[in-house]
């Protein structure tokens, strides 16, 4: 470890190692990527963000219920899809950030000061870090949704889909989508969409969560709508005392001194 | 004397879903199915292969392949690939009667290249490995101590396990989901029932 520089950003020690353990034939594990269909869509009073609840790792789910929907600001949310780690240390890296910003400037946060930090900081690791997001939030200038890819290119958009899903999630806005929707509609548009994800793409799962942020108030929808439960159990398995058969035991006594300030 | 076999009805490519609806249970004969995982193509051209043979066997001799002599055919089939191998991670299932005249349930599993076993239970595909050790506790009473209850498998315990150990694979594995074929085979031949799974 290089202890000097163990505070400051990345450590790149291992590179050169896992190089040459690759060449020996040294498969990586595959990073729990979140699959995932994440969506945003504008509306007359503010923006709505959805995303599934299912992380992968390759093929198999390592996780039914993980959080996609990262706390920026009280007035700006981003959804992410991408690799796990790189989303939530992102999330919470400009989070920080951000509060700084607002205490500094003393003002809430704006949507684009975030979208430039992301832009900037992914655009710095060319795409290493693995952050598609969206970002959604309501500030001064009014509602905001941005679309940002893990190169830093990003798009304003009145509506934005990301993630493995995005495609199927997309085809639901393109029919649907109407500019200056009310705010109940939006909310059935956006988990529609994320609900097309969950059912035709594989990456992505679970339950549908949603944030609506508005000028007054940001309300985050956990479990907004289930898509699919698991069947109910025909057997039972549990595991009767016994089972486990005791061979022997051993008591002792652990005497333990206490502590005196 | 009867056997269960369960599998799933999706078709899937990368992460997408080409059918909800493909049955992966087929007949051969009467009291025999094979189950196949793997790339789907070869498991059609080999069910067609498979079946056909059975045919002309039924033609040439006058009676009909029993389970073992199906499993073994299916075997020589597969390691006629040998170096090209038919991608088709195959399960025999059916009953057979024995020397005195008993029904008995069996299964074969094989690998690719036809190496193939009778074993009280297995299973196959990409969440196999998920199945396979609840599978082992409750058929084979694996894991248990030597005072812990074995509780006999009924038809029904059987039925109930293969649609437990089928929704616990939907739930962890991706490409799993939207119908469990379940069949039962007993000399009286083939049923099958299709129930429910999660289908994100």
């Amino acid at each position: 470890m290089d202890v000097d520089n163990m505070y400051e950003g990345f450590s790149f020690e291992n590179c050169l190692r896992n190089t040459r353990l690759a060449e020996k034939g040294l498969k990586a594990k595959p990073y729990n990527k979140t699959g995932t269909t994440i969506v945003g869509l504008m509306f007359k009073d503010g923006v709505v963000l959805g995303a599934d609840t299912r992380a992968t790792g390759g093929s198999t789910v390592l996780s039914k219920d993980c959080e996609k929907l990262h706390y920026l600001a009280p007035n700006m949310y981003c959804a992410g899809a991408g690799t796990a780690a790189d989303m939530v240390m992102v999330g919470n890296m400009i989070a920080g950030q951000l509060n700084l910003h607002s205490l500094n400037t003393d003002r809430p946060p704006r949507v684009v000061t975030a979208l430039t930090m992301l832009s900037h900081y992914l655009y710095k690791y060319q795409g290493y870090i693995g952050c598609h997001l969206i970002v959604g939030g309501w500030d001064i200038t009014g509602p905001q949704l941005y679309s940002i890819d893990s190169l830093g290119h990003y798009n304003d958009d009145v509506y934005a889909t990301m993630g493995s899903g995005m495609m199927a999630a997309k085809t639901v806005f393109d029919a649907r989508f109407k500019l200056d929707m009310e705010m109940d509609d939006a909310i059935k548009l956006t988990a529609d969409a994320v609900a097309a994800g969950i059912l035709n793409d594989m990456g992505s799962g679970g339950t549908v969560n949603l944030c609506v942020i508005t000028k007054d108030k940001t309300e985050y929808l956990d479990h907004y709508r289930t898509i699919c439960s698991k069947g109910p159990r025909q057997g039972d398995y549990t595991v009767k005392p016994g089972t486990t058969s005791l061979i022997s035991s051993d008591v002792i006594q652990v005497v333990s001194e206490a502590m005196e300030t | 004397n009867a056997e269960y076999m369960g599998g799933h009805t999706r078709l899937s490519e990368g992460y997408s879903i080409l059918s909800r609806d493909v049955e992966r249970i087929q007949s051969i004969g009467k009291n025999c199915v094979i189950g196949q995982a793997g790339f789907h193509g070869d498991n059609q051209f080999l069910y067609k292969v498979l079946q056909t043979r059975a045919k002309i066997f039924e033609f040439d001799h006058g009676q009909a392949l029993d389970c073992h002599s199906t499993a073994s055919l299916l075997s020589n089939l597969l390691y006629s690939r040998r170096f090209f191998p038919i991608l088709s991670y195959c399960l025999v299932a059916g009953v057979e009667q024995d020397s005195q005249g008993q029904w008995k349930g069996r299964v074969y599993g094989y690998d690719v290249v036809g190496s193939f076993e009778s074993r009280p239970c297995e299973a196959t595909g990409e969440a196999g490995t998920l199945m396979l050790p609840l599978l082992d506790n409750q058929v084979e009473f694996k894991n248990l101590g030597p005072n812990a209850e074995r509780v006999p498998l009924t038809r029904e315990r059987a039925v109930g396990l293969i649609q437990d150990v089928l929704q616990a694979a939907t739930e962890r594995d991706i490409m799993t989901g939207d119908f469990g074929q379940i069949v039962l085979i007993d000399k009286d031949g083939v049923q099958q029932r299709r129930i429910p799974l999660r289908r994100d």
